[in-house]
């Protein structure tokens, strides 16, 4: 699929103004989202001959493997890292139901918002970490995103801070010690050849974009930082 | 020799000393009405001292252009008495309708005045309007406005969900830029903080 998509930052101050402000744009609830991501990359180094016209073609991409505690209390916080302790948990994450997705560059040149394609899959049972040793692939580091999300026509509004396993206190503390949270908005498009879903979508995120203003501004981050391949 | 002396009014600056006059009394008036106002035992509703005030300050503007305008005659016209005014009785009247010096008081009052002009810096219309707006969008950072209700929810009591950003322990530091989170998100780099 392709993935249309603008970020912001806020400061945490400014949170709870924009909660009560989507709340009443959207007409909904924030929903809380946790989120657990896990990203696997190649075992091992692919180094094919390169053949004249095929360069950047054979890129090496991470798989991110996300699982969204849905909740808390029953499905604990359990970090890959400390799980390896633990026959239980490692078992316990293993059998939850992950979701796949590679992700491509955006695309290049000047565009009115971040364009992605993404390429996605869910196991419904089983051991995911058995599937993704038996791709070659090995561990690399885990997230997790708490936050608030909300639905705004076709778009997607997410407010999320990203929280890293604090190796000391065995918890999960912020990446970002300001405090402040991310905001993506994004639509998904089915295919990206289907220029009129794109392009309405497209359409879409620069209007939720004017209706945000003041509240936050919404940008096109730099297309490098999306970059999930291996060097 | 004691033959009344005629005084001569073709010089006294009739029309001027009346239009004042007039304002004056006006003013004076203006003043009494907001005095009884303010001294009630129960303070008017805040609109009405507020058009009493406006009032004043109308007032107190045509006062001053009159006295702009009259400005010449004025400064031009000297007062004094006439023999036959009398003097050894009326000793106070006349130093009071006579004096130019300002009252001690009102000179006091004068020298507060300008004291506390030193530190305003506004001068014109505009730049009074620009400091009205930025005391209103001050004022208005310290409210939180929220809670769309319908009259339904408001009659019967609903109140509206307050939402809090979550606690959580974390130190103050450089903020990361939406690059960096993403750096970390999509390839693990972790963000150097400058």
């Amino acid at each position: 699929m392709q993935q249309i998509s603008l970020y912001a930052k806020i400061s945490n101050s400014q949170l709870k103004i924009c909660l009560h402000a989507l709340a009443s744009l959207t007409g909904m609830d924030p929903i809380t989202i946790l989120q657990h991501t896990m990203v696997w990359a190649p075992a091992q180094k692919y180094t094919p001959k390169i053949l004249p016209g095929q360069g950047g073609q054979l890129d090496q991409y991470r798989i991110h493997v996300t699982n969204d505690n849905k909740n808390e209390d029953k499905e604990k916080i359990i970090s890959y890292v400390q799980s390896k302790d633990s026959k239980e948990d490692i078992h316990n994450l293993a059998n939850r139901q992950w979701h796949f997705q590679i992700m491509e560059m955006p695309e290049a040149g000047k565009q009115k918002t971040t364009s992605q394609s993404i390429s996605s899959w869910s196991v419904k049972k089983g051991d995911s970490f058995q599937f993704l040793q038996s791709l070659a692939y090995k561990f690399q580091y885990e997230y997790w995103q708490k936050g608030f999300q909300f639905v705004y026509g076709n778009a997607v509004i997410q407010l999320t801070r990203i929280h890293i396993l604090d190796q000391t206190t065995k918890n999960i503390k912020l990446l970002d010690p300001s405090k402040q949270w991310l905001v993506k908005v994004y639509i998904d498009v089915g295919h990206l050849t289907d220029i009129e879903a794109l392009n309405k979508a497209v359409k879409e995120l620069e209007k939720v974009k004017t209706e945000l203003h003041g509240l936050m501004n919404l940008e096109i981050p730099d297309r490098n930082a999306f970059d999930t391949r291996i060097r | 020799m004691n033959q009344p002396i005629e005084p001569d009014h073709i010089n006294v600056p009739t029309e001027a000393l009346e239009s004042l006059r007039l304002r004056l009394t006006q003013v004076s008036h203006s003043l009494n009405t907001l005095q009884a106002q303010l001294h009630q035992p129960t303070l008017p509703p805040w609109s009405s001292l507020h058009n009493q005030f406006n009032v004043l300050l109308t007032q107190l503007v045509s006062l001053s252009s009159t006295i702009t305008h009259q400005s010449d005659i004025l400064q031009q016209t000297v007062t004094f008495p006439l023999p036959a005014f009398p003097t050894a009785t009326e000793a106070g009247l006349m130093a009071t309708l006579l004096r130019k010096k300002i009252l001690p008081e009102v000179e006091e009052w004068c020298e507060e005045v300008k004291q506390k002009a030193l530190g305003v810096k506004i001068r014109t219309v505009d730049q009074y309007g620009e400091w009205a707006a930025e005391t209103v969008e001050e004022a208005k950072q310290e409210y939180e406005w929220y809670g769309l209700m319908t009259r339904e929810e408001v009659d019967n009591g609903v109140k509206p969900p307050v939402y809090v950003a979550p606690e959580e322990e974390a130190g103050e530091g450089a903020k990361l830029t939406i690059e960096q989170i993403l750096q970390f998100t999509c390839a693990g780099k972790m963000p150097t903080v400058a």
